[in-house]
């Protein structure tokens, strides 16, 4: 058995279960009335400090952050703006030539398949946007009244 | 206020919502970490009108802040850093916060031996009167660090890693700081016991 006392800091890592002691120190705990009662000390120390009540706030901390959340903007996806502002003006150029070129005596007739398909890409690219924006919006809604 | 949504919901789901502009699940994230955050706080701010405000400094920086939050760690114990933060600024603005609070005392050791025999005296009895009372005193003359190391271990059963991301100190600080708050604890605890005893 050892005669010199065992650490505070090895009883209490002890006591917690943290450490290993060897079997002299274990021992001389069991022997040593002052090692001992240390121990005993902090066993009922912790315990204690374990049962201790929590504290709690007397304000409702939900009630009282939520109002205060800063309203975060919504990113806006320029992509699919500025791809129909594009196709808009290429349609916007090519319109003229369907209307005006007539040196055939028929308008439609002389369109060219070129300005044909981007007015075609134009009407579809908006029905597309629109279409995706509904959905959105519809997905939106409900997430806010949490369906989903 | 009762939320529709479970309570088991993994902590990037709910942080992927709340980044997607689901307030709900903000309020859950209030409501399962306000525990901690109230054992931080009670801990560490003494003044009990001073505690409201600070809490939602805290809930907002962490909604401010969320975007930024890497999962390296729980949600909590990120939570847990951020709420540690804002009361050591709080004590700091205060100036409550000395100088070397919470570090190791120099004259630990010659204290120790000299409350040895005291404590062989009395440690056996001082379990038996009155101990909760005896104990929430002894915390109370605790450094507010001190008090929350203490908490942080014994009553949210943290380990020491997660109490080294809550305070950005190294583990092993941690664990000298705590031995030294148990060692603190205990002295508070007999000093309580003598002067009942008087």
């Amino acid at each position: 058995m050892i005669t010199e006392h065992v650490s505070e800091q090895d009883i209490q890592s002890w006591v917690l279960k943290e450490t290993a002691l060897t079997e002299a120190a274990v021992l001389h705990i069991q022997t040593c009335a002052s090692c001992h009662a240390k121990m005993n000390m902090y066993e009922a120390l912790f315990s204690s400090v374990e049962e201790m009540p929590k504290p709690s706030f007397d304000f409702d901390v939900v009630e009282l952050v939520m109002p205060q959340l800063p309203v975060k903007k919504k990113k806006i996806n320029l992509v699919p703006a500025i791809l129909s502002g594009l196709l808009v003006l290429a349609g916007l150029i090519g319109l003229p030539f369907l209307l005006f070129d007539d040196k055939n005596g028929s308008g439609l007739q002389s369109v060219s398949p070129w300005l044909f398909g981007m007015v075609g890409i134009v009407a579809i690219t908006f029905i597309m946007i629109s279409v995706s924006e509904m959905y959105a919006r519809y997905r939106q809604q409900l997430k806010e009244l949490n369906f989903e | 206020m009762s939320l529709p949504f479970p309570h088991n919901i993994p902590d990037k789901h709910l942080v992927d919502r709340v980044l997607n502009g689901d307030k709900q699940a903000f309020a859950l994230i209030i409501q399962q970490t306000e525990a901690l955050v109230a054992q931080m706080v009670y801990k560490m701010i003494p003044r009990a009108e001073d505690r409201k405000d600070l809490v939602q400094d805290i809930y907002l920086k962490v909604y401010k802040n969320l975007s930024g939050f890497r999962h390296q760690s729980k949600l909590s114990t990120w939570i847990g850093q951020i709420t540690y933060n804002a009361c050591i600024s709080y004590l700091r603005a205060k100036q409550l916060l000395l100088p070397g609070y919470g570090a190791p005392d120099e004259n630990g050791e010659t204290r120790d031996a000299n409350d040895a025999v005291a404590t062989d005296e009395t440690d056996s009895r001082i379990f038996q009167k009155q101990r909760a009372a005896l104990v929430q005193q002894a915390m109370e003359k605790l450094s507010p660090i001190h008090r929350t190391l203490i908490t942080l271990y014994h009553q949210e059963e943290m380990s020491y890693q997660e109490i080294s991301v809550i305070t950005s100190l190294p583990e092993g600080t941690v664990k000298s700081y705590l031995f030294r708050a148990r060692k603190s604890l205990k002295e508070n605890l007999l000093l309580n016991y003598k002067k009942e005893e008087l």
